[in-house]
């Protein structure tokens, strides 16, 4: 872990990292420590009184059938997501991969939406499926297929998918015209003079050296639509309609700060971060792997 | 210009490895000193140690008279060359050599000067506003060296400086290189693999194996009387010919059935290890059979002949062309002269028979 | 690639300017809607081109903002959004060279401790621990300042991660040489290691900019203060007007202003923002 070179010093090497442990420490560890003990906590509905009650607030979410079926429904979500921009990005850039005039433009035209902020992104898309003075719902509605995401869940949902797919399609482009590009042109060649067309080459040869790639970018999409649809949610549908929309963050961030159970919140807290430890050292196993490769 | 002496350096890592056992060593004034041996043998440890990059476990380090183990690389006042040359590569030529006489506030009219005379002598001076990207090999070379020139430092360390270069640039650089230590008359040490370097920079040679100094001396009394089989495989292209044998008080009998005497040695019967260069290897006009060739390798100034010896390989390297194919049966001549001997730890015998020169050890039957 | 048919390639040329143009549909709609006047929005017939209240709709959202749902102007939007981004992208690059520098140069007592310390702050967004960490800023009175808005989004180790792969890949003969040429670790950090990593502090500046411009949720908690909305979160608060439809050409011209930076840099900077992008995931 570093080069053999190493300066001497006794005093300087904890100058430097000072800042960073300072920040980390007040507003990172401190904060997480104060959810972990409220985790243990529950208060009563004046904040007067606290007491100890263990792992109750666990067995309470657990046991809670609104946050298993947010449980689902992140999953869901994240399934969703990660099916509809990896689809779309790696048909595109396969496409841009092999585009010879024009290559750089359509790169540039097909990476700017990664710049939009989540909860932008989704109130563009709720304007244009609004059933009555958006292009698409009101098309949708014209057209006999009834669309309204004030009222219909399910169609709440998709909005939200397909709001937070659009913009992570450039960031999953991005990463499959890298894996692309770095894929030898010999091997390629080699494929062909064996006899290979072009779907046939895809296939055999250029998708299953994307596999670390994909592997990763699935990860990537899951943490992403777990965290950043939380924009999303709440600045176009609030969870509703009816829970529909209601993902784990989402009931984090609503329990705590809406409903001000702050020992229920801090418990989703906790399970949560044992989501992302896990889903982190998946990634890190992952790119292990493909540092070897 | 100074002289450097090492007092029984140690190095052992925090893991308990060993990386130098011992070192001893004094260099003088204005000296070429080599370092050589196989890769993880300490060598590079070595050099690092008296440049202060690595810390000394156990000895000194002695440089002009003051013993440095304790003082920054920067405060040694010696300057070392790279083997990937560790050009700063936001800097320009000139940038890059004048860095060192900045920090050390040098003023600013002399750096200038420094710096044109040290690319003057490294024709170095069209480039010194580009930048090392833009710089061949063999110039980034040239500017690594200039950047320990300009220093006017008591001692240059070499690190491989010429491994990254092809053959050709090779041998021009390690001209140059003597060339210009010569001039200089600064004290230098050079640690390589490459025994051809080590052999025609070096005033003295060490040859290291395993953390230790197995031999040190002029290049040529290393090669002549190797102190070690070690020292004696690693010098010289191809390798001596070790061979194996058993000393009965009157022969050296060879794994093959050889069986060589060995003329006034005066030794207890025991096993010892046999070894003559390729050079030395002569073919006699015998109707003996002592070996068969297996393949023959003309280089045109001489030709290497693979003689299978039994069990053992050996090779031979008559001058010019020879007409011996493979399969031919050949009888070989053994000088005394030339015959090295080791005992079974492999440090050499010292064997002196009368009449050196004209004696040969002849095979017996 | 190796055969070189026509049909693929208009085929390629086709899905590609499909793909181009279905990324920017919604962006355009909500563009076609900030040009037109409340009327028009509501007319019920869609136009796919602008209409003429362009300067119109956007200088009202610039200058006046939305006084009915609490917003204030765009123009003092926009100019918080751009401080926190700037403070955010600024602070954690200096904080995390810091770190990374003294992480991979030197050796130390609790070396590996602090690394693991800075390590976990990448297993809690701040989405997750926002509750605890409003209560912290709350009691150290940080509500409604750029530093409460800033230093909890500023505890994170993707930068210091970065810093110090790059370190790494840096030959470690560099600042042996620097040593060789008397330069100590201060020194050898500003004359070599900063001007190397001039572009990765480009790249890494182009992906923060970015993300603490986009800071959607924190900003909405940490500040009270309408004086202190950023442009992001203060587009929720014209959305979620209650008992009304909310005023969507307003909105969208506020959408379109509120993307505009962001958008822009990547434009400018692809080059760097692809680099950023790959790099801050290895």
């Amino acid at each position: 872990m570093g080069p053999q070179v190493v300066f001497r010093s006794r005093v300087l090497p904890y100058l430097l990292v000072a800042p960073q442990l300072a920040v980390t420490l007040i507003f990172f560890f401190w904060p997480a420590a104060q959810g972990l003990r409220q985790s243990f906590l529950r208060e009563d509905a004046f904040g007067l009184s606290t007491e100890f009650v263990g792992f109750e607030n666990y067995a309470t979410v657990l046991a809670d059938p609104t946050y298993l079926e947010a449980f689902g429904r992140s999953l869901a979500m994240g399934a969703l997501v990660a099916a509809f921009s990896m689809g779309l990005a790696l048909l595109f850039a396969t496409m841009a991969d092999r585009v010879v005039r024009g290559a750089h433009v359509y790169k540039t035209l097909l990476v700017w939406p990664y710049a939009v902020a989540p909860a932008l992104a989704g109130v563009l898309w709720f304007l244009m499926f609004n059933p009555t003075i958006g292009v698409v719902g009101y098309t949708l509605n014209r057209a006999g297929i009834s669309w309204n995401h004030y009222l219909d869940g399910d169609q709440a949902f998709l909005l939200v998918v397909l709001a937070a797919s659009w913009k992570e399609i450039s960031y999953d482009f991005v990463f499959f015209l890298a894996g692309l590009q770095s894929i030898p042109r010999g091997v390629i060649e080699a494929a062909a003079i064996d006899g290979a067309g072009p779907a046939r080459r895809f296939w055999t040869i250029v998708f299953p050296l994307l596999a670390p790639t994909s592997f990763f970018l699935l990860v990537v999409n899951i943490v992403y639509a777990f965290f950043e649809t939380f924009a999303v949610i709440h600045a176009t549908t609030q969870g509703g309609p009816g829970g529909a929309t209601e993902t784990l963050v989402y009931k984090v961030f609503n329990d705590g700060f809406i409903g001000l159970d702050f020992g229920s919140s801090a418990a989703q807290s906790a399970i949560l971060m044992v989501i992302v430890s896990l889903l982190t050292v998946a990634q890190f196993r992952l790119l292990d792997r493909r540092a070897e490769a | 210009m100074a002289t450097v002496h090492l007092d029984a350096l140690f190095k052992r890592y925090a893991n308990g490895v060993p990386a130098v056992n011992g070192v001893s060593l004094d260099v003088a004034d204005g000296e070429f000193i080599v370092v050589v041996g196989p890769s993880g043998c300490g060598k590079s440890t070595l050099l690092r140690m008296i440049a202060g990059l690595e810390t000394v476990t156990e000895g000194r380090v002695v440089i002009d008279g003051a013993e440095v183990n304790r003082r920054e690389p920067g405060d040694r006042d010696i300057a070392m060359v790279f083997q990937n040359y560790a050009l700063y590569p936001h800097m320009t030529v000139e940038g890059n050599m004048a860095y060192g006489l900045r920090n050390r506030r040098v003023p600013k009219a002399e750096i200038a000067e420094r710096v044109r005379r040290a690319a003057e002598i490294l024709e170095l001076s069209e480039l010194l506003q580009r930048r090392p990207s833009q710089l061949s090999g063999g110039q980034r070379q040239r500017v690594a060296m200039g950047r320990a020139i300009v220093r006017e430092p008591k001692a240059f360390l070499f690190d491989e400086p010429l491994s990254n270069l092809d053959a050709k640039l090779r041998v021009q650089m390690r001209v140059e290189i003597k060339r210009l230590q010569r001039r200089l008359g600064t004290t230098a040490i050079y640690v390589t693999h490459d025994q051809v370097e080590a052999m025609t920079l070096a005033d003295r040679l060490v040859v290291m194996n395993g953390g230790i100094a197995e031999q040190i001396g002029p290049p040529l009394e290393l090669y002549d009387a190797p102190a070690t089989t070690f020292v004696a495989g690693f010098l010289g292209a191809p390798a001596m010919n070790l061979l194996a044998a058993e000393w009965d008080g009157r022969f050296a009998r060879l794994a093959s059935g050889l069986a060589l005497a060995l003329p006034d040695l005066d030794r207890a019967p025991g096993p010892l290890t046999l070894g003559i260069r390729p050079e030395h290897l002569h073919f006699a006009a015998d109707s003996r059979a002592d070996a068969t060739v297996e393949l023959v390798e003309p280089l045109g100034a001489d030709t290497l002949v693979h003689l299978r010896l039994g069990d053992a390989m050996v090779v031979a390297r008559p001058t010019g062309t020879v007409g011996l194919a493979s399969g031919d049966a050949v009888a070989l001549d053994w000088p005394a002269a030339h015959i090295h001997l080791f005992d079974a730890e492999g440090r050499r015998i010292l064997w002196t028979p009368s009449e050196r020169e004209t004696r040969s050890c002849l095979p017996v039957a | 690639m190796v055969e070189n048919r026509p049909f693929l390639a208009l085929l390629r040329h086709l899905v590609l300017i499909l793909g181009v143009a279905l990324l920017a549909l919604p962006v355009w709609l909500a563009f076609v809607a900030s040009t037109q006047d409340g009327g028009e929005m509501l007319s019920g017939q869609f136009s796919l081109l602008p209409s003429g209240h362009l300067i119109e709709n956007y200088t009202a959202v610039l200058f006046q903002g939305l006084a009915s749902a609490g917003v204030p102007p765009v123009e003092r939007m926009i100019f918080n959004s751009l401080t926190m981004a700037l403070a955010i992208s600024v602070g954690k690059i200096a904080i995390s060279i810091l770190s990374a520098f003294a992480i991979v140069y030197f050796r130390f007592p609790l070396r590996k401790t602090i690394f693991w310390m800075i390590f976990l702050t990448l297993m809690l967004p701040v989405e997750v621990r926002i509750v605890p960490t409003f209560q912290v800023v709350s009691d150290l009175g940080l509500l409604n300042s750029t530093a409460g808005l800033t230093l909890p989004l500023i505890a994170s180790a993707t930068a210091t991660f970065l810093f110090r792969q790059f370190f790494l890949s840096v030959p470690p003969e560099l600042a042996e040489a620097a040593r060789m040429d008397g330069a100590g670790p201060m020194r050898f950090f500003t004359d070599i290691l900063l001007p190397l990593s001039r572009t990765n502090i480009a790249a890494l500046f182009v992906i923060l900019f970015i993300y603490g411009w986009n800071q959607y949720i924190w900003p909405f908690v940490a500040t009270t203060d309408e004086s202190h909305y950023t442009v992001v979160m203060g587009i929720q608060r014209m959305v979620a007007v209650p008992d009304s439809e909310p005023i969507w050409n307003v909105v969208m011209a506020t959408a379109i202003l509120g993307m505009l930076p962001p958008v822009l840099v990547v434009l400018a900077m692809q080059r760097l923002f692809v680099k950023g992008l790959v790099d801050s995931e290895k």
